[in-house]
């Protein structure tokens, strides 16, 4: 992993044409303000972590109702 | 038509033809088999099974979400859907994963994070939609079990009991 340590309003560029600037902190919390093309997806990883618990709740729950559905 | 048979903890030995195999390239989040079946038990049932091909223990309950969500939009960024190769003449379908419990009533679906499928080619993803959906969202909030109008995708949809070796 690529370490950098940035100050308020200072900006990381990843390729071409993504900037990721640090806009804040407060306490122990970041604000990040990304800017990417349209076409690029940025979500919050506990989005992913949150999908990744239904697939697996629903794939556990099968046994038990595989004959209701 | 090549000709396999699938064995399944839930359903017994499945026999299908490679056209029935739905392809999910980079697999599911989490989950990371690449080829799956959809089955149902009933013509008009809301519910199928998306069964992995590849782990006879894994099958996840889905729905399509505009059965019970008539205003479901899929607003999914476009990089999200590299690898399909979705063109203007194909069909896309979506399904979402339900999180079935023994009542009926308290079953959830994901709505945050379908499973895009190219009719075309059978080839699928699941992605993070734009619009910040539930994850765990109640599924009859709009729609009771009478209200249902049910269309299956336009997906191969293996009939159980007509497959079984």
């Amino acid at each position: 992993m690529l370490v950098i340590q940035r100050r308020p309003e200072e900006t990381i560029r990843i390729g071409d044409d993504i900037t990721v600037r640090v806009l804040g902190i407060i306490g122990n919390s970041v604000k990040i303000g990304i800017d990417a093309p349209r076409s690029i997806t940025v979500h919050r990883e506990e989005v992913y972590e949150a999908i990744q618990r239904e697939n697996e709740a629903a794939a556990r729950s099968t046994k038990r109702i595989q004959g209701l559905l | 038509m090549a000709h396999r048979v699938i064995p399944t903890s839930n359903f017994g030995d499945l026999r299908v033809s490679d056209d029935q195999l739905l392809h999910i390239p980079r697999g599911m989040i989490g989950i990371p088999d690449t080829q799956w079946l959809l089955l149902t038990r009933e013509p008009n049932s809301p519910f199928l099974w998306l069964q992995s091909a590849q782990d006879p223990d894994r099958a996840l309950p889905v729905t399509m979400p505009e059965v019970f969500f008539p205003d479901y939009h899929l607003a999914v960024p476009s990089q999200a859907l590299d690898g399909l190769d979705i063109k203007d003449s194909d069909t896309v379908e979506a399904l979402c994963v339900v999180r079935a419990t023994e009542q009926l009533a308290d079953f959830t679906i994901n709505l945050r994070g379908p499973l895009i499928f190219n009719a075309s080619s059978r080839t699928g993803a699941q992605v993070v939609t734009a619009i910040e959906y539930p994850v765990q969202q109640p599924l009859w909030e709009q729609r009771g079990i009478n209200q249902l109008d049910v269309t299956h995708p336009n997906l191969p949809v293996i009939r159980l009991g007509e497959a079984t070796a």
